[in-house]
Order: C-alpha cells, then structure tokens, then sequence
C-alpha cells in the first residue's frame, strides 16, 4: 500500500510525463460531458424559456416538477437509460449500450432538468424587469424570446457551468450505462473508483487532480469571460 | 374645441388589496399636455398603463384617434412610454436605441443613423458607446426618452420621469420634454411634483384613491380650484377622503 505522498508524487509524474492512458480518460471524459451539457442546453433552454414567459394551465406544476428532476438520483438516470438501451429495450436495437453515446445520453438526461430549471429562473427574473418595455413596443413572441436569451446570455453561462459541473462529477449513470471499459468508456469519474478499489492510488489520485483542475478551470475561465462582459455592460 | 385624442370609458380596475381604479369617463385632447397628479397609491402609474395599452383593464375601453374618427388598434397613432425608473437593455446607450428601431423593421443603416441623431438630441453622443447601464441616473432617463421619441410617437407616456433625479438632471429631462411638447407630441405625464406639473401641463388630472378628483385646465387648476380637495393637494395638505365621488370632466 502507497502512502499518501508516495501516491501524490507519482501521481503528478503521471500529468508532467503525460501518460497516455490518462489523457485518453480524461479527454473522453470533456467530450462526454460537453457533448451532454451542448444537448442538454439545446433541451432544457427553450423548455426553460418557455416555462419562464408562457401563461398557461398546469405551469406551476410543471416548474415543480423541473425543480424536483434537478435532484435526480444519477444511478436512477443511468438504469433507466440502461433499460431503453438494453437489447430488450426500445432502443436496443440500435446497440448503444456500452458506448460513449449511451454515456452523453444519460448525462444529457441527468442535465438538462438542471438547465431547465436555472434558465427558467433567469430568464423570469429578466422578463419581468422588461415586461413594461416588451409590452410598450408590441414586441412578438419571438422577439420576446430572442431578446431575453441575449440580454441573459451571461447568467446562462452559469446554467450551462451547473450542468457541466453535475455531469463531470457524475459516477453512477457512466458506469451503468458505460460500463467502465478500458479504452472506450472508461472516464475519469469510473477510472477514479476502479483504480481506488485495485489500489492503485497514483493514478485514481492524478485522475483526481486533474478532475479538481478541470473543474476550477472551466468555471473561472468562464467567470473571467463573463465578469469582463458584465463589469463592461453592468449587468 | 380641439379633436380628442383619448376617450376611455367605464374603466374599472382592481387589486386584492381593495384598491380599486375607477373611471366612468376621461378624454384628453390632443393639443394639450397633460399631468396626472395625486398621492401614492392613487393609481397614477396603474392608469397610464391602461392608457399606454399595456395593462388591460377588468372592465371598460380605451379609444385613440387623431382624426375624427376613432382607429383601430393596429392603425392606431404611435404611443411610446418612459418608465420612473429607466429600462434599459445590457447593451450600450446606442445600441439601446437601435433595438427599438429594428424592433421597428428599420434596416441596421437607417436605425444606426437615427439613433445616433437621437443620441445627440438627448446630448449622449459622447456617451453612444457607453454601457447603458453604467450611466448616471440622469443621463439613463434622457437616453430612455431619446428611445422613446425616436420612433416618433404622437402621444408620449411618461411616468414620474424626474422622481429619484437632482434638480439639474430634472431640468436636462424637463428640456427635453418641452421639445417633445414643441414638436406636436401628446404629453400625458404622471408626476408628484406640482411646480413640475405647471411648468409642463397645460390640463391636470387629480387622481385619489383610484378615484378621478379633477380635471380642469392648469391656470384653472391652481388658480381657481372648485374642489376642496383640490385646494388641500395643492396646499400639500393630506387627502382624507376615501371614497369620493368622480366629478364630470370641464374638459369633456
């Protein structure tokens, strides 16, 4: 057994020499779950949009209800998608079980009620501060929309962060719906929990780091993309 | 006596609260600017929407002309609104204008070119590339009228445009009103201010309680008040009465 700074110092030669195996879980890891965040965000915007503007019967319910899926248990996401995609499934005949789409898919799932829900709360908020200049103008619907995606495009990068961040970290639906195979679906999340268990701590850690930095990187890359725009248009 | 601009009739307006917005009948002509005057709560801002068109009231009608008959709703003259506190859009002060514009169907040319002519008669040009939102109190007010006059309305809503401004801000956005005024633009105007109010009206309604107390001409108004409640608002003396009844408009 490694102790704890034996594994550390290995684990950061992994990142500085690196090590092949590594980048290759780590860069499936981003595909995935950008690839999960892009589709969620084409699902849960317009739903968001919708719920954030449109008067209609049962909308409160359906608010409660994106509310509630933000907090869908991952291993749930992932046995359902396993379901579809299983040979017995609907979808098994397309065999994506075991695949990174089977992956994207649940992640997709896992994502976009979070993205639902956030957008929604943003754009209510604008439309509200807007109403009266909407209104004024006799703006369409569509115009209505357009507008508000634009005027909330940077509140929305944090929407998008949320969901990147869930999918990212996510263990459960990947290993279901992934399996965990060497070379193929194997991401960092599922990487980290089977070399902890073998205790292969060097590599279960540097997959850790890099996780953390990913994590760090992308929300203040974002933060330092969206705060110049904001401090230069007040928002 | 001069062709009517503005007819509304039974309208009836209420809040859970127990306020209630009642107005058997109200016309506005269109020659004259017009102040709407009255307390907190009296439901100055709650008529002007439903004047402006953008709140629909639970009862009653609201007719615009400039002719002598009355138009429909998509023919009829083009109204715009200033809001207390200025709305404007996270994008620049010109930038702000031309969305208007486009929102108009004007090409990206003509809607440059006219805002920037707006821009400079509100005397923002130095400003044009300036987050609107970074700008001062003042200057986002003259911006938001500048807005609104660039899609050149006949009638102009303006709701407590000077409330939160120092004396030579108000002053700049009371120019600019004027010119409004000068140019043939209907006027109608909510403001707490009486000096305000006389300096720019030309008709005053008194409004209390959701209830229209007056509408008389301003020399008429301050000089030769019929009511008593009239003559406590102006004293700047508290409105007691809590159900009064509407008077017939001089002007109708």
């Amino acid at each position: 057994m490694q102790t704890f700074s034996d594994a550390f110092l290995s684990s950061l030669m992994l990142i500085l020499t690196g090590d092949a195996d590594l980048w290759a879980i780590v860069l499936l890891s981003l595909r995935v779950s950008l690839l999960a965040v892009f589709f969620a965000a084409l699902i849960g915007l317009p739903i968001g949009a919708m719920l954030a503007v449109s008067k209609f019967r049962g909308r409160t319910g359906c608010i409660v209800l994106i509310n509630a899926l933000m907090g869908l248990p991952p291993v749930v996401v992932g046995l359902c998608v396993y379901l579809m995609l299983s040979n017995l499934g609907p979808l098994g005949v397309f065999g994506l079980l075991y695949t990174p789409t089977a992956m994207i898919i649940a992640q997709t799932l896992l994502i976009a009620p979070i993205i639902a829900a956030l957008s929604r709360s943003i754009i209510q908020t604008m439309e509200e501060e807007y109403r009266d200049l909407f209104s004024s103008l006799r703006l369409s619907a569509m115009q209505r929309y357009k507008t508000l995606l634009y005027e909330a495009r940077f509140a929305l990068l944090t929407a998008f962060l949320a969901g990147f961040g869930r999918a990212i970290a996510e263990v459960g639906a990947v290993m279901i719906v992934g399996g965990n195979i060497d070379h193929f679906t194997r991401v960092m999340t599922t990487a980290i929990a089977l070399e902890t268990s073998k205790g292969n701590l060097s590599l279960a850690l540097a997959l850790g780091v890099i996780l953390i930095f990913l994590a760090l990187s992308v929300n203040a890359l974002v933060a330092l993309l969206g705060q110049q725009r904001r401090e230069d248009m007040h928002v | 006596m001069s062709k009517a601009v503005l007819v509304a009739t039974d309208l009836r307006h209420g809040f859970g609260n127990g306020f209630e917005l009642s107005i058997p009948h109200l016309t506005l002509e269109a020659s004259r600017s017009t102040m709407i005057l009255g307390p907190n709560g009296a439901g100055k801002s709650i008529l002007l929407k439903i004047l402006h068109g953008i709140l629909v009231p639970q009862s009653g009608s609201v007719s615009l002309a400039f002719g002598n008959e009355a138009t429909e709703a998509d023919t009829r003259p083009s109204h715009a609104m200033v809001t207390q506190k200025p709305i404007l859009l996270r994008r620049t002060a010109l930038e702000n204008i031309e969305f208007v514009l486009r929102a108009r169907k004007l090409s990206k040319t003509e809607a440059r070119e006219r805002a920037i002519q707006f821009l400079e008669r509100a005397q923002l040009q130095h400003l044009a590339n300036a987050p609107a939102r970074s700008l001062s109190g003042g200057e986002q007010q003259r911006l938001s009228i500048a807005r609104a006059l660039s899609l050149d309305p006949d009638l102009l809503f303006l709701d407590e445009p000077t409330a939160s401004l120092d004396p030579n801000a108000s002053n700049l956005v009371e120019r600019m009103i004027l010119e409004a005024v000068q140019s043939n633009i209907k006027i109608i105007m909510v403001t707490h201010d009486v000096m305000q109010a006389k300096r720019l009206g030309e008709d005053v309604l008194l409004l209390h309680h959701g209830k229209l107390l007056a509408q008389q001409s301003k020399d008429d108004f301050f000089n030769a008040p019929d009511t008593q409640e009239v003559r406590d608002y102006i004293a700047g003396r508290p409105l007691l009465t809590q159900t009064a009844q509407p008077i017939r408009s001089e002007l109708s």
